[in-house]
């Protein structure tokens, strides 16, 4: 199979600030997104966490909405987050519907 | 081999299109399939086999970079709804995120961790940018 290398992408910067965390010099982009996805187990979640991950992001909406809700302006932004949470919930509804949670193979 | 689309914030392509069998971590250790579709997810590529299963593209085991990642504003509402209507519509089928490298929870794992960008990054947004 032919991989190709490819040079890593433009982003040797200095220290970012990204959602709250801090991140060295020399840290692309992605590395950032990815480090901070890892932290959150957000990568590869693992096989009977789904539930308990869509129960996380429904809160991080939830917390979101209810910033948007104080605000008269962001409609389009209270909408949209208004309708992922109807997503999250039928997710989680759904996901409840598959009964216990089955052991990793 | 059906290639990822073009998109001008990532280059070079990779893989080149003549790649078809790639080696991934798996359960249990490294396996190898061969590429039907490579396409974009709402954070990073998913690779799609002949087989059926579904790769993300952070699992593929090789000498390589991949692309960036997108960021959670690149992803148009319309497209953000339309994987919404697609995870509900696998769900009410019964689908189940548990069985491994099957496109219910690749898509899955994909919203949620774009869902996650998105609202956290829209809580603790600062006033420098913080993509590039």
């Amino acid at each position: 199979m032919k991989i190709r290398v490819i040079p890593t992408e433009v982003g040797e910067e200095a220290e970012r600030y990204v959602m709250g965390k801090t991140y060295q010099s020399g840290q692309s982009g992605k590395q950032q997104v990815r480090s901070l996805l890892s932290e959150a187990g957000l990568v590869d979640i693992p096989t009977d966490e789904f539930s308990e991950r869509v129960k996380e992001a429904k809160k991080a909406v939830l917390d979101r909405l209810g910033e948007l809700l104080e605000s008269t302006t962001d409609i389009e932004e209270r909408d949209s987050a208004a309708y992922s949470l109807a997503t999250l919930k039928k997710l989680e509804i759904a996901l409840q519907r598959k009964g216990t949670p089955r052991t990793a193979d | 081999m059906r290639p990822t689309e073009n998109r001008p914030d990532v280059h070079p392509k990779w893989p080149s299109e003549e790649a078809q069998i790639i080696t991934f971590t798996s359960r249990g250790g490294s396996a190898t399939g061969v590429v039907k579709e490579v396409r974009w997810g709402l954070v990073w590529r998913d690779f799609i086999l002949e087989d059926g299963r579904v790769i993300p593209e952070h699992k593929i085991l090789g000498e390589h970079e991949s692309p960036v990642w997108r960021k959670p504003q690149d992803i148009s509402q319309q497209e953000r709804e339309a994987w919404e209507r697609r995870l509900v519509s696998m769900a009410d089928a019964g689908l189940d995120p548990r069985d491994e490298e099957q496109l219910f929870r690749a898509e899955l794992n994909q919203y949620l961790a774009y869902t996650y960008l998105r609202f956290k990054e829209a809580r603790h947004k600062p006033s420098d940018p913080k993509w590039t």
